[in-house]
């Protein structure tokens, strides 16, 4: 113990906190809205803001509060606001405020252009405790308008971040990267760099997820289009060569054996709260089977049902089990039950374009032969290890 | 009235850090995971390994290979005495045990862990669903170096007197 | 630092917001200015957190070095210096106030 200090700096990691009665949640997702007043080309869930049909069907703020009440009883230490655009809601600042004072920690996605000096007074005064995301889809207008569709959202996504800039409310930007603002990479970067709260470049969205309520093949089809193709993702991946080699062969250095039939080997969660009431495994996978209507029981009783049986579930899909459940590159692949979900409608398919994206890495760092399956491979270890051994001789 | 007998007294302390909600449930499922030769992902919790993992981050921890973890590495090890998963770096080790220390504990490292208490190696840190890629790297190395000779804090608060400023915490 | 008289009557203040989870007590920053980083959280251990509660706006610092005497085996005075420290700790703070009286 200390002599005369009452105040001691520990590593809670040496308490225990949670005595495992129950699932460990440390942060819940919530979608306050599917609807958003931007209407960007690549997003996977925007529905129109004024659409009264879509909004009569979310949740009115005592529902949201009771399932906060619920969160935080079960032990949640954030909550992350999504949608869609979460301040559309009209309650947002009524909600923020009950989940802070229930002492919940708030993690607020949003596009800025919503944030009045009102509500920024309000992030000032009462902080959210984690650091605001904020989506970038352009430098200037034309860019920016380019993607969102929505006349006037670049001035007032600009006065939005001004307004936190002033009262040095934290954030934290991101792009995705489109065809309107590819040329603006660098102007990005160095734009991010002067944000006092950024510690390292700015994260670029590129392989965009489909659909995540699977409602339109056009869409679907214009997402498809705008994702980078698995040569450009490797030549944006590699821009670096060297370094990403050496990245990666310690990273393939640690596999050592293909996953199996078991299906969700990511941890799953957060889990997440849909606009509407159902609960998730996490915020992408929608699938009627892995869901829970919270209409028919607690949160806790959602969590309860939910998860103990995603971690026993295995594939049952033949083409699964022969390539992804085999396939040594599953770490590296973004092939998961939410994507096989909003690209095909199942958990267990595998999604083509993740698979090239895995495939063209490998081949790049020498793993593969051009004609060579991955999930073919027997040899995995021995081809790391001799990858690892020409990395440390050249 | 009977006299109960007095309790042991334990100084009070009041504790600045956040949590790291950790369970059994945890520790089983990435060793059931890890038997299955795959990287187990989980939301990481806590300060200690502040800026390079941060709270909230998904981590990836892969099964512990022949190969000996390396000073600079970061693993997940069973804490001795609470049986809790922690994860922090490699300072210095040999075959049978390393010492091991937070990037953001300087100067107090967590003593001499067994070889068999370290469960896996961090491959992967992802922030928001991005990877983060500080401190996985070459630079991992220079990171344990630091911590050794503890200059680590020294840098971050000579770096950015910007973001001092921003955060509100001049000094007068 | 401010000198803590033994008969005042502290309370929680507003700027705080205690949770317990699973046992554990948590205490969450309301508004801004509470600890030294933005996104500090605190927690006590078992003397801290039975400290914590009698901080109710009712017992006097006097009454809740009593209780804990009462309970704990300490040497003299040990009680009464470590109940002062973590007030003028608390108050620092701003995780108690003075409780006016009514």
């Amino acid at each position: 113990m200390n002599e005369n200090t009452y105040i001691v700096r520990k590593d809670l990691d040496s308490h225990q906190l949670w005595k495992g009665e129950g699932e460990p949640q440390a942060q819940l997702d919530i979608e306050l809205t599917e609807r958003c007043n931007n209407a960007c080309i690549h997003c996977c869930i925007n529905m129109p803001a004024g659409d009264n049909q879509v909004r009569s069907r979310e949740l009115d703020t005592g529902a949201w509060k009771h399932i906060l009440q619920q969160a935080a009883e079960l032990g949640v230490m954030t909550v992350r606001f999504t949608g869609g655009e979460p301040l559309l809601r009209e309650d947002f600042s009524d909600l923020y405020l009950f989940a802070r004072r229930l002492g919940l920690k708030v993690l607020l996605f949003t596009n800025a252009t919503l944030i009045t000096p009102q509500i920024a007074d309000l992030l000032a005064a009462i902080p959210p405790l984690e650091e605001i995301e904020i989506s970038v889809y352009g430098m200037k207008r034309e860019s920016y308008e380019a993607v969102t569709g929505i006349p006037g959202s670049y001035a007032r996504y600009s006065n939005g971040i001004q307004c936190l800039l002033d009262r040095k409310v934290p954030f934290v930007v991101k792009g995705a990267l489109l065809p309107p603002n590819r040329s603006e990479a660098e102007a990005f970067a160095a734009w991010a760099a002067t944000n006092p709260w950024m510690d390292a470049s700015p994260s670029c969205s590129m392989f965009f997820e489909l659909r995540g309520r699977r409602d339109s093949d056009a869409k679907n089809s214009r997402i498809r289009s705008l994702r980078v193709s698995p040569e450009e993702g490797l030549a944006i991946l590699t821009q670096q060569p060297e370094h990403y080699r050496r990245e990666m062969a310690d990273f393939f250095e640690r596999f050592t054996s293909p996953p199996g039939p078991r299906l969700f080997t990511c941890g799953i969660g957060p889990g997440c709260v849909d606009a509407y009431g159902v609960f998730q495994p996490c915020l992408s996978l929608r699938h009627p089977d892995v869901t829970f209507d919270l209409k028919n029981g607690d949160l806790k009783k959602a969590m309860a049902s939910v998860y103990p049986r995603l971690r026993e579930m295995s594939a049952t899909n033949p083409l699964y089990l022969e390539r992804c459940a085999r396939c040594f590159l599953r770490g590296l692949c973004e092939q998961c039950p939410a994507r096989s979900w909003s690209e095909h409608g199942t958990l267990d398919t595998p999604v083509e374009y993740f698979c090239q994206m895995a495939h063209a890495q490998a081949r790049f760092l020498g793993l593969l032969k051009d004609e060579e399956l991955a999930w073919d491979v027997r040899d995995s270890e021995e081809r790391i290890d001799n990858q690892k051994r020409r990395m440390t001789t050249s | 009235m009977s006299k109960q007998p007095l309790r042991e007294y334990q100084h009070p302390d009041v504790m600045t850090n956040d949590l790291f909600l950790s369970g059994e449930a945890l520790i089983e499922l990435m060793r059931a995971v890890h038997s299955k030769g795959l990287p187990f992902r989980f939301n990481a919790g806590g300060h200690s390994m502040a800026p390079f993992i941060r709270d909230g981050d998904v981590i990836s921890v892969s099964p512990i290979s022949s190969r000996l973890p390396d000073p600079g590495d970061v693993v997940a090890f069973l804490h001795p005495e609470t049986k809790l998963l922690c994860i922090h770096r490699v300072l210095s080790g040999n075959k049978d045990a390393f010492l091991l220390q937070g990037d953001n504990m300087l100067g107090k490292p967590d003593g001499v862990i067994p070889r068999k208490a370290i469960m896996g190696l961090v491959t992967r840190v992802e922030r928001r669903g991005r990877r983060v890629r500080l401190g996985l790297g070459p630079e991992r190395r220079l990171i344990a170096l630091f911590n050794h000779w503890g200059l680590l804090a020294v840098i971050r608060q000579h770096a950015a007197p910007l973001y001092a400023y921003f955060r509100g915490r001049q000094r007068p | 630092m401010k000198n803590i008289r033994l008969d005042l009557i502290y309370a929680h203040s507003n700027d705080v917001v205690a949770r317990e989870i699973d046992g554990a007590l948590i205490i969450v920053p309301l508004t801004s200015g509470v600890g030294d980083m933005e996104d500090d959280l605190f927690s006590m251990n078992e003397t801290g957190t039975k400290i914590w509660k009698m901080l109710d706006g009712k017992k006097t610092v006097t009454a809740v070095v009593a209780v804990l005497s009462g309970e704990y085996q300490a040497e003299s005075g040990e009680i009464e210096r470590d109940v002062i420290g973590i007030v003028e700790e608390l108050l620092k703070r701003r995780m108690i106030v003075e409780a006016t009286v009514t």
